[in-house]
């Protein structure tokens, strides 16, 4: 791999890194815009030929992301990683893997596609680890059923999804299992 | 060296004449990606172990190499590396791990608690509180707090998948019934996030209350042993207590540091040889220098 790429690869983990670690935080991606290009960066970053992927409703990105980084395409219920596009309707989640007691970390990974991240307000509240006091996050482009489903998913921890959600401004925001969601 | 100016010099020459021949962050790809996919899941689950397939580094198990790839895999050019070893600058383990990951990455490098990026360190946390700018990289020896009550890894498994610590409980209480208190000074187990029973690597007592609540957050490599594990900032962390039997930390009343005079940091006991006299200095020598150049002016 080209050196660039490799240094990109880094500096994009680190930024995704803190976005894990600050729950509704919004963060900067370097170099990036366009929600799939943030998809692609942040999953060439992450994944390559041992990690399996799912790309739902949205057959552009899941050329480009396979083309990228060499990742296995899975079944939704096999996938380390999906990638929800914004046209993809339904439930996602229902099933996925979120791992076991014994091996939560086998839970899924899932990218969702989005318009807009906006920190500091909005109708999604979250605390728990990483957050001091709470954080609201406003995600446009994301249906509210979605984020219920995403709650369904963790309700159970340390079973559950992680979520990361990248946006047209090559913005990042995270939500881990970890986090406790309220919707106002 | 700045991330511009990295990429700006890619587009120049081959990354061999910067990094002495070694690919960016010295690990292939793979390797790299596999410990981020690990990191993302320990931050996510709080306490809990990563499995993760560690891999050779230039230096022997047991010496940092699980801190050593972390940093590595998260390193970007315009960091700015601190690393410590017992609280110490300069001790050799310290610095060598600190010239390799220079020679690899290009980062500049501190004794600076406040101006570095990445702290690496073995065994001591910085007196300094740090920020959320800040990630704490820790080197783990022995990752699983109930190795201690139990043997196999497949039972302690079970245990902690079903918060199952009676026996850890037990553990302490004989302690106290054998001894009058709970007789560990070091890899005191704590309870993260209200779930997890978590070893937080061997530093003194004096450091886990700075895991409670942090604006930092921490990364705990055992490379040895294969595990990844982290603790975000702002979560709650309690060491293992009883209501009549509560934590306590290292009692230095009394003394200062002789060097800088410090009286609120954890210090190390120092015998003379010759006349059998006992002097303390600070174990944070990065701190203790900065406190010189203040108390000596």
């Amino acid at each position: 791999m080209d050196p660039t790429t490799v240094i990109r690869h880094h500096s994009t983990f680190r930024v995704l890194l803190q976005a894990m670690s600050h729950p509704g935080r919004v963060y900067r991606l370097p170099d990036v815009v366009g929600t799939r290009q943030s998809a692609v960066e942040v999953l060439g970053s992450l994944v390559d030929h041992e990690v399996g992927v799912a790309v739902i409703g949205d057959p552009e990105l899941a050329g480009l992301v396979g083309g990228r980084t060499g990742c296995r395409p899975a079944a939704p219920a096999d996938a380390d990683y999906l990638v929800i596009g914004p046209s993809a309707g339904g439930d996602h989640l229902a099933g996925c893997r979120r791992g076991s007691l014994e091996c939560p970390d086998r839970g899924a990974t899932v990218v969702y596609l989005v318009n807009e991240l906006e920190e500091g307000r909005g109708e999604i509240m979250l605390s728990g680890p990483g957050v001091d006091g709470t954080a609201r996050l406003r995600i446009q482009g994301l249906p509210i059923d979605a984020v219920h489903r995403l709650m369904a998913a963790n309700s159970e921890f340390p079973l559950g999804v992680d979520a990361v959600f990248v946006d047209d401004n090559g913005c990042v925001a995270c939500i881990p299992r970890s986090s406790r969601i309220k919707v106002a | 060296m700045q991330l511009h100016e990295w990429l700006a010099d890619d587009r120049r020459q081959d990354d061999t004449a910067r990094s002495s021949g070694y690919p960016f962050g010295f690990m292939d790809d793979g390797a790299k990606k596999e410990i981020r996919r690990s990191i993302l899941k320990a931050v996510a689950i709080p306490g809990y172990q990563v499995p993760y397939g560690s891999r050779e580094m230039p230096i022997a198990r047991g010496w940092g190499t699980g801190g050593l790839q972390i940093t590595l895999a998260l390193v970007v050019p315009d960091d700015i590396l601190k690393v410590i070893d017992q609280g110490c600058d300069g001790s050799v383990n310290a610095v060598n791990i600190k010239k390799f990951v220079a020679k690899v990455a290009g980062v500049a490098v501190t004794t600076d608690t406040g101006e570095a990026t990445i702290i690496q360190t073995r065994h001591r946390i910085p007196e300094e509180r740090m920020t959320d700018r800040q990630i704490l990289v820790l080197q783990v020896p022995y990752p699983e707090a109930l190795r201690e009550v139990e043997p196999s890894e497949m039972e302690t498994r079970r245990m902690h998948a079903e918060a199952d610590y009676s026996r850890m409980w037990l553990h302490l209480y004989e302690d106290i019934v054998n001894f009058g208190e709970i007789t560990i000074s070091y890899r005191y187990p704590v309870t993260v996030n209200g779930r997890y029973i978590t070893d937080p690597s061997p530093i003194p007592r004096w450091d886990v209350p700075k895991l409670h609540m942090a604006d930092t957050l921490f990364l705990f490599g055992a490379g040895r042993e294969k595990r990844i594990y982290a603790i975000p900032p702002h979560t709650a962390v309690e060491p293992l207590e009883f209501e009549d039997h509560t934590f306590r930390t290292e009692n230095f009343a009394g003394k200062t540091c002789a060097r800088c005079g410090a009286a609120d940091t954890f210090l190390d006991e120092v015998i003379d040889n010759i006349g059998g006299g006992r002097s303390y200095f600070c174990s944070d020598t990065g701190y203790c220098d900065k406190r010189s150049v203040t108390w000596n002016r």
